[in-house]
């Protein structure tokens, strides 16, 4: 049975640990954006002993880069904003989990066995939000508080958002180890038989691809 | 008469402007019938999400997705119809203005340097995909705001001729599928090019995307057999919307064949996101403008 929850951010890791894959979750408060090059950032001033120059401790990290406008008053707005694909986060954002104590990391699709492990540890979850709901999303948006990182580019640059009943989000990875993502992909790993019978097709019939891998470095080490 | 720079300007600014703000009319009616397909709350609730941010997208004028892409425009240019100028030039003021004015997301830069140009131009973009048509006397434009989440997920093998180049088709996209699961957003549409070369199959693969309405089987019966089966199969696949389990997955799958080497060929596979923006408009040599995809102003209703 799942269940329902609105949390006012920052949240405890106690309101985290009680969650599970399916709940459906509503979040208050600041949501801080962020994203490759972001990430990237975030980790290198960390190796190097930096701070921030924000507070993620207990918090929320959106991967997410708004349409945003500036208003005749010089205050920015935006206009749309709806997550990016969360696995390629999975190694610089458990950094960042372990290291700042994250709690709620809000994106799509999924993240990787690396961050359902980091998660467990730290007591920090996934929550999806709708890929592509961007006009739905901003009208959670109270106010754009602040920015931080503009001359990464405006996409890349931590937006501080003051969210009001952002949802529903979906819980994708809780603290116990388990990941929505997985929980399907079983389930389409048993449906393979009978769809390569059908089609007359060897399960073991491999083709090559040309190389696709997307490269990320895990850590904040130099190339 | 001829189709003068200023009026390639103003329609692309608008076909920019509609195409991010609401979705073709066949896309949308894809969308409501998965959602009246579908059983599981999970399913049903990410299609509610969907249809209700096409709604508010609509209603407030904005960008329905916030990845408005790396602008792609086709442009189909009819023989007999005569362009001032440079419609390049012009396409490239169109992307500025609608970055600006719609607004767009300030997506492009360099690669090398990271530079963000902060106008969705340069270094090649907008990027124009040209093709003639031989006895037409107009210019049809359209605009393609394709967000990445999807355009990452595009993949190309190379199958030997001693193969069954069907069969590998399908375990191709499978395969495919198995790893994108829910990553591109679905419910999807599928692109698939089979044969031409390494660019011109992919090439195929994308523009197959746009066919409409959507599900439109090709006119070759071998090729949609092929999309048919692909189209059952992808779907039993059960990762439905946005990967979180259900019955719909792709809404379409579009196949196309170009003629290709006796040894090898290649085989390239493209998805699109729900959110499958395009607008299109045709430019008469005598000026007129005709909205094809969005008749009304900003709406495909």
């Amino acid at each position: 049975m799942t269940r329902e929850y609105h949390f006012q951010l920052p949240v405890t890791e106690e309101q985290i640990r009680q969650l599970n894959c399916g709940d459906t979750v509503y979040v208050s408060g600041l949501v801080y954006t962020m994203r490759d090059m972001g990430h990237r950032r975030a980790v290198d001033m960390l190796a190097r002993g930096e701070t921030l120059p924000f507070d993620l401790h207990n918090g929320a990290l959106w991967h997410c880069a708004p349409i945003v406008r500036k208003t005749p008053q010089g205050k920015w707005e935006a206009i749309s904003a709806g997550p990016t694909t969360s696995s390629r986060f999975t190694y610089l954002g458990s950094e960042l989990i372990k290291q700042l104590q994250i709690r709620c990391t809000i994106g799509k699709g999924t993240m990787l066995t690396k961050a359902v492990e980091t998660m467990k540890e730290v007591g920090s979850c996934f929550l999806n939000s709708t890929g592509g709901c961007a006009a739905l999303y901003a009208g959670k948006i109270e106010e754009v508080v602040n920015v931080f990182w503009t001359d990464l580019g405006l996409p890349e640059a931590t937006w501080v958002l003051r969210m009001k009943d952002f949802g529903p989000l979906i819980v994708g990875i809780d603290t116990h180890g388990n990941s929505l993502f997985e929980k399907v992909g079983a389930k389409m790993r048993q449906n393979m038989a009978s769809i390569y019978e059908k089609s007359h097709l060897d399960p073991n019939y491999s083709l090559s691809y040309l190389p696709k891998r997307v490269v990320a470095r895990s850590s904040g080490s130099k190339w | 008469m001829a189709i003068s720079e200023g009026l390639i300007e103003e329609t692309l600014f608008e076909l920019m402007r509609k195409a991010s703000i609401s979705l073709p009319l066949d896309v949308q009616n894809a969308l409501k019938a998965g959602y009246a397909r579908e059983e599981s709350v999970t399913a049903k609730g990410q299609l509610m999400s969907i249809l209700d941010n096409c709604r508010i997208a609509n209603e407030k004028q904005i960008g329905l997705c916030q990845d408005t892409g790396v602008p792609m425009v086709y442009a189909d240019v009819g023989l007999g119809c005569r362009i001032e100028g440079n419609p390049q030039a012009a396409m490239a003021r169109a992307l500025e203005r609608a970055t600006k004015e719609v607004p767009l997301r300030q997506n492009v830069i360099n690669p090398l340097t990271k530079e963000n140009s902060g106008t969705n131009t340069g270094w090649g973009i907008p990027y124009v995909h040209w093709d003639m048509v031989p006895s037409a006397d107009y210019l049809d434009l359209m605009a393609v705001p394709k967000g990445f989440g999807s355009e990452m997920r595009a993949a190309q093998c190379w199958v030997l001729t001693s193969e069954d180049i069907g069969r590998a088709t399908v375990k191709a996209v499978l395969d495919v599928v198995e790893d994108a699961m829910g990553e591109p957003c679905p419910p999807v549409i599928l692109g698939i090019g089979i044969g031409g070369f390494a660019d011109s199959s992919m090439a195929l693969a994308k523009k197959a995307l746009f066919r409409t309405p959507i599900g439109t089987r090709n006119v070759d019966p071998v090729v949609a057999a092929l999309e048919a089966e692909i189209f059952e199969a992808v779907n039993a696949m059960e990762l439905g919307p946005m990967g979180f389990g259900g019955k719909t997955y792709a809404l379409g799958v579009h196949a196309e064949l170009n003629g290709s080497h006796t040894a090898v060929v290649p085989v390239s596979i493209m998805f699109q996101c729900w959110a499958c923006r395009y607008s299109k408009a045709r430019i008469h040599n005598d000026g007129r403008v005709e909205y094809l995809t969005h008749p009304e102003r900003g709406s495909a209703q």
